[in-house]
């Protein structure tokens, strides 16, 4: 090898090191991490922050939806759990339950992650548990095509807000949703999670 | 010349490798900040903090830290807790002597209840307990049951005494702080924050925010419509506290009418001039405090009295949904729905 290639690779690996500084961070996998539908966004987010009072730190989400039905979806080590199954929590069968037979149609979407940093510029594409895509939220992208368990599900990306073009579920709420430009767009029968970073416009919600 | 060329050559790669180390060590020793965000439940609230700091560790230590403060404030404030001198007071037949900075702190309240001409007044407790908020279905009290604990309504009948002793005119008398001990909570707690070198952050007790930055950025902060889906204003905040007392907090419906906890002191009902009243101020304290006084004045006397007051600013939606906001409030406001 030449000295002039081994100063080239030398420089290659410099710059590849001070590259490597950039890559994000993933998710902390400890803590479950909930998404639910309710009407009562506030009771219910108590409720469930009590009973995760062992796990410090949760980025919480919440959003007005287009009503439809409440309901629960629980992630352990980033994978959906059937509310029901063996090994679930007791108070997440109970939550769960208590939200379908609510009458009323839920208002709001609640997701609650436990991570600390905030990624301000990156949107998390899950499918099943597992990261798909991690997009730069200043791009735009007319489709986005994300391999699901039902199929395709098409994405697209526009001045920092998402939406789903084409859902492969049945009822397609993820569809109905619509463009989205803080928070979670989520595919339950698919187990399609999209993460969008903190609100750029605000830092802080009250009232 | 090939001599030249070879020379120029290895100056070229020499000076690539040079940079590019440079840029390595710069980029492994300066320490760039990031913000983090924890969530933390006290208060029977969501406390989030959102700090500023180069590590996760030292952002970590230093909410752990306020965390602390603000549990042990919860304790002592808390006036369902039998330990706290809160709930001594209010079980106290005649006087109580409080540890000093509860003393102090309701010297503070007095101040407020003056300021607010006693709309902002924590001594509605025997009010407040008659609309059983924490029952499973309430019902409101009747006018006779209302007229029954008036008497023993209003801060007037406390009586600050030397030796830090607090004394009230009848047995009944007690307080609720209610929003208002979240208000110092949060204060204390980003006093602790400063004090751990914490250069910039957020700490919002479900609504109780107050914000720090020693540059010249904004904090951005949404405040929630109290009827409407989606935000009522968002705010830029550098160095100031926010607080919101809204209908829609705490409340129930009994016969299509809405009984929320904002109870005005001079009926003893809820507060039926405002939906909801948000108070810009340098304390998180006082924000909380004259929060829950322009709820009660409502939209005329309430903005009228905030324009009278240096330093404070607010927005009130009135019961009707106007919108109404003090004369300096442009300063604050990126978007404000009308």
């Amino acid at each position: 090898m030449k000295r002039r290639d081994v100063l080239k690779l030398l420089s290659l690996g410099a710059a590849g090191l001070s590259g490597g500084f950039f890559t994000i961070q993933l998710f902390n996998k400890e803590a479950p991490a909930i998404v639910f539908l309710t009407d009562q966004p506030t009771t219910d987010l108590f409720y469930v922050l009590k009973q995760l009072k062992q796990y410090s730190d949760y980025r919480i989400s919440e959003q007005p939806i287009s009503p439809v039905p409440q309901d629960a979806t629980l992630f352990l080590h980033g994978k959906l759990t059937d509310p029901f199954a063996d090994g679930t929590p007791h108070w997440f069968k109970t939550f769960t339950h208590q939200l379908r037979s609510r009458k009323r149609p839920a208002t709001a979407l609640i997701a609650l992650e436990p991570e600390t940093d905030i990624r301000k510029e990156s949107i998390i594409i899950k499918s099943n548990g597992q990261i798909v895509d991690v997009l730069d939220v200043s791009r735009n992208y007319a489709d986005i095509i994300v391999p699901v368990q039902m199929g395709k599900t098409h994405l697209s990306l526009q001045d920092g807000t998402i939406s789903v073009t084409h859902a492969s579920c049945k009822h397609k709420l993820c569809q109905k949703q619509g463009a989205i430009s803080e928070g979670h767009l989520i595919c339950a029968p698919n187990r399609l999670v999209v993460s969008l970073p903190r609100p750029s416009k605000f830092d802080a919600l009250i009232g | 010349m090939k001599k030249n060329r070879l020379l120029r050559t290895h100056a070229y790669h020499t000076a690539i490798l040079i940079g590019s180390v440079v840029f390595f060590l710069f980029l492994g020793c300066q320490k760039s900040s990031h913000t983090y965000r924890f969530t933390r439940f006290s208060m029977d609230t969501v406390i989030e903090y959102t700090v500023v700091s180069s590590d996760q560790q030292t952002a970590l230590k230093a909410v752990n830290a306020a965390h602390q403060t603000i549990v042990t404030l919860d304790s002592l404030y808390w006036e369902e807790n039998p330990t706290s001198p809160i709930f001594q007071l209010n079980h106290a037949t005649n006087s109580v002597v409080l540890p000093d900075s509860v003393y102090q702190f309701l010297r503070r309240i007095q101040t407020y209840w003056k300021l607010t001409h006693g709309l902002f007044d924590p001594s509605v407790k025997p009010f407040l307990d008659l609309y059983g908020f924490e029952q499973d279905s309430p019902t409101p009290p009747t006018p006779e049951k209302i007229a029954s604990v008036r008497p023993y309504v209003g801060f007037q009948h406390f009586h600050f005494q030397p030796g830090n002793r607090m004394a009230k005119e009848a047995p009944q008398n007690a307080i609720a702080l209610g929003g208002v001990a979240k208000g110092y909570a949060v204060d204390r707690a980003v006093a602790v924050l400063q004090q751990m070198g914490i250069q910039a952050g957020i700490v919002n007790a479900g609504g109780d925010l107050r914000c720090w930055r020693a540059d010249d950025n904004y904090w951005q902060v949404g405040i929630r419509h109290p009827r409407k889906q989606g935000l009522l204003a968002v705010l830029k905040l550098q160095n100031a506290a926010v607080a919101t007392s809204g209908d829609y907090q705490r409340y129930y419906f009994y016969q299509n009418v809405r009984y929320h906890h904002l109870i005005d002191p001079r009926t003893g009902e809820p507060g039926r001039l405002s939906q909801s009243a948000t108070v810009i101020a340098p304390t998180c304290e006082t924000a909380d405090a004259f929060a829950t006084g322009l709820f009660i004045m409502g939209p005329r006397a309430g903005i009228a009295w905030l324009d009278s007051l240096n330093g404070i600013d607010g927005i009130l939606v009135d019961s009707s949904g106007n919108v109404h906001t003090s004369r300096y409030i442009d300063r604050y406001i990126v978007e404000l729905v009308k």
